[in-house]
């Protein structure tokens, strides 16, 4: 009876919000383990939970996820990226409940906040647990990476059920599936991909056992690769899912060749070709995530390959947004490795279309944004001659600013803009048509950017 | 041609909150004024050198990576005394600021240090967060100007005799939270807790730092000219503006 009233409170409150336009996801939650304090626990067991969490590439992994799922007429629940704690997760989960107690869906797959696990899982002890990588990130409200690791394995060390699956290219995430008597299943690659360069591993150099420094057989990007210990030995376990040839990066996507084993017979190897329809390197990572848990499932690969080729990108990482026959792609920046990725993407189309970085400093963002000054901004001259301008805005824009003249680039190329309107309107202008303007934005910018796109143009809404 | 060479302690270890602005804009501000710039590197097992250095300059880590340097910097520490008892300028950030003290104390261990100059940190439960404020007065000049950071440390430091504060906190918590100091001075050691890079967006900190360096190398050289700092002073006007509204 209490749970049928919790839920129909959640219900009531979620449809109250909507109308308001708040997106709020978070109160109806808390309200609800105000009145039924152990009721993720209670509701959790009735249906298959998955948690995908770690630094970066959470929400697209999500996605792919569903993807997959709806590509096998399986049904699903998911939360909204901004709904990755443990309210916005009761909230989600209360919502889609049915009065009568019961899930229509099959399986919840949950993004949940790295920091923020290590009380959840306890709470869901969730069927699966996907852990997409480690970098430093947003120092001020996560700690530091050891702090942030240590409470994921506490989290994870009251589920001893839970079937993992981890970046085996991530030396972080390995010691998680080390430390853990879990089931452990990895992804990660075979070859290098990237451009790696000489004194990029700032995280995770030593190793987390001796403090060695670790060695490569190779890399692709920040610390991720084929590492191993020379002192103690740790290194990468077997890996289910595997890049087996260098990937064909474009602009618009990725061609990939996985090999993917079986767990039972590691002789049983499927070699498959794909494409996943969203460019960049991380995203090549996010996809053997999502096929490998499907594999853990008992899919078939070649059919969840097939699914990831119609995956359509949403709120996430990257979003492109038609206005005329000028595209607005806006690629959300939360950290230094993320930033560094989106600026390699700009770069590699060497394309005179202009660029807007937005920068904000609310909690969500990270109060503290000295990670801007890690960013390899100076790379940026490489394509300042046919670049139109580099617009800085946002609660940071002046930082912003200072940061691009010290990565010593042309300041009469370099335009401080306060008002969205504004630098949307200037954006377009000098974009090509048929061409694209890159935004940047930091999430809370994001979140603002959107809004105004929403009111000019009438783009999808956020709440569908 | 004037020639500066600047000396980066660990700078693959000590990298944790985007430091190495501090470089970037020592760098550019020399270059800017047509003055050459050396960038050394000083890893994990390779020596620093008093003779070649102009600026030393230390950031802060993550505590696992500190304890692996911690051996390196004991051999390291006695040509850094030499360093600045010769008058030699340093910048040392959060991190590298409590590890050129006597002693880093923690509930668990006392973790003795070399103690370059006099002053000691306590670690504390609560962590110090925020964005921080702080006055600081040229010693040449006696002209004062706001500096504009962002603090996050849990040590609290405290300045021991000979050894003064870098400025006094406007907005934030500052050495400890207690007595309103924030940073430390010893003859061209400047100390701060303060990331935000520090010195991109607080210009006249960054050239007296490189004026301290310059003077020492060139005595009879003119004054550093001046350059336009109408981004860098917008952006610290800017935060000023909006912390002590
Ligand atoms: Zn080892």
């Amino acid at each position: 009876m209490r749970l049928t009233i919790t839920v129909l409170l959640v219900k009531l409150l979620v449809k109250i919000l909507r109308i308001f336009k708040s997106g709020g996801t978070s109160l109806p939650g808390k309200i609800a383990a105000k009145i039924y304090p152990n009721i993720l626990s209670v509701i959790s067991s009735r249906i298959k939970t998955v948690f995908v969490t770690g630094t970066n590439g959470k929400t697209t992994t999500v996605r792919m996820i569903t993807g997959i799922l709806k590509a096998h007429d399986i049904k699903y629940i998911t939360n909204k990226s901004g709904a990755n704690l443990q309210s916005g997760i009761t909230t989600t989960l209360l919502n889609a409940m049915k009065l009568n107690g019961r899930f229509d869906e099959e399986y919840a797959v949950l993004e949940v906040d790295e920091a923020a696990l290590k009380t959840i899982a306890p709470l869901i002890k969730p069927d699966y647990v996907v852990v997409t990588n480690f970098f430093r990130d947003q120092l001020d409200r996560f700690g530091e990476l050891y702090t942030l690791l240590s409470g994921v394995k506490e989290g994870l060390s009251s589920c001893p059920n839970t079937k993992l699956i981890l970046n085996g290219d991530d030396s972080f995430c390995a010691s998680i599936g080390k430390d853990l008597p879990n089931e452990a299943y990895y992804y990660g690659t075979r070859i290098a991909f990237g451009e790696y360069k000489e004194g990029s591993v700032s995280d995770g150099r030593f190793c987390i056992y001796c403090k060695a420094e670790y060695l490569y057989r190779h890399h692709t990007y920040g610390h991720l690769g084929d590492f191993y210990c020379p002192e103690c030995g740790f290194s990468r376990s077997y890996l289910l899912t595997a890049l087996s040839e260098t990937p064909v990066l474009t602009d618009k996507n990725t061609k990939i060749l996985l090999s993917i084993g079986d767990p039972d017979n590691k002789e049983n190897v499927q070699t498959i070709e794909g494409t996943i329809p969203v460019p960049g390197q991380y995203n090549i990572y996010n996809a053997m995530a999502a096929i490998t848990l499907s594999k853990v499932f008992g899919f078939d690969p070649k059919k969840s390959v097939e699914a990831l080729a119609g995956f359509e990108i949403g709120f996430g990482r990257m979003e492109d947004i038609r206005i005329g026959n000028k595209t607005l792609r806006m690629v959300l920046v939360k950290n230094v490795v993320g930033f560094d990725q989106a600026l390699e993407l700009f770069i590699s189309q060497n394309k005179p279309y202009p660029a807007a970085m937005i920068i904000n400093d609310l909690t969500a963002d990270g109060r503290d944004i000295s990670w801007l000054w890690d960013v390899e901004f100076e790379k940026l001259g490489q394509v300042q001659e046919v670049v139109p301008a580099f617009f800085t805005s946002g609660l940071r824009g002046e930082d912003m600013t200072v940061r691009l003249k010290y990565a010593g680039l042309d300041m009469k190329k370099v335009r401080l803009i306060k008002d969205y309107n504004l630098l949307v309107d200037k954006g377009l202008a000098i974009t090509p048509e048929n061409g694209y303007f890159y935004v940047f934005p930091s999430y809370t910018a994001l979140l603002d950017f959107r809004k105004l796109l929403v009111r000019r143009y009438g783009i999808k809404k956020f709440w569908k | 041609m004037y020639s500066l060479t600047i000396c980066h302690l660990y700078p693959d270890i000590l990298n944790l909150y985007g430091d190495r602005g501090n470089v970037i804009a020592l760098q550019k501000r020399c270059l800017w004024r047509g003055i050459d710039v050396g960038i050394q590197n000083i890893s994990l097992g390779r020596p620093f050198s008093a003779e070649q250095c102009d600026i030393l300059f230390i950031g802060g880590g993550q505590d696992f990576e500190q304890e692996i340097m911690l051996e390196d910097f004991y051999k390291q520490h006695e040509e850094i005394k030499r360093y600045v008892e010769n008058d030699g300028t340093v910048l040392a950030i959060c991190g590298g600021y409590q590890m050129l003290g006597k002693y880093y104390e923690t509930e668990e261990k006392l973790i003795e240090l070399p103690g370059v100059i006099n002053i000691e940190t306590k670690s504390s439960k609560k962590r110090l967060i925020g964005n921080l404020v702080f006055e600081w007065v040229h010693n040449q000049t006696g002209e004062s100007y706001r500096a504009v950071g962002f603090e996050n440390h849990s040590g609290l430091t405290y300045l021991g005799e000979g050894v003064d504060p870098l400025g006094k906190v406007v907005k934030g918590f500052g050495n400890n939270g207690e007595d309103g100091y924030e940073g430390a001075r010893y003859k061209n050691v400047f100390c701060s807790y303060s990331h935000g890079s520090l010195l991109p967006k607080n210009p006249h900190l960054a050239d007296y730092i490189l004026s301290c360096a310059f003077k020492k190398k060139y005595p009879d050289a003119p004054e550093l000219q001046e350059l336009n700092d109408r981004e860098e002073l917008e952006a610290n006007r800017s935060m000023i503006k909006r912390l002590l509204k």
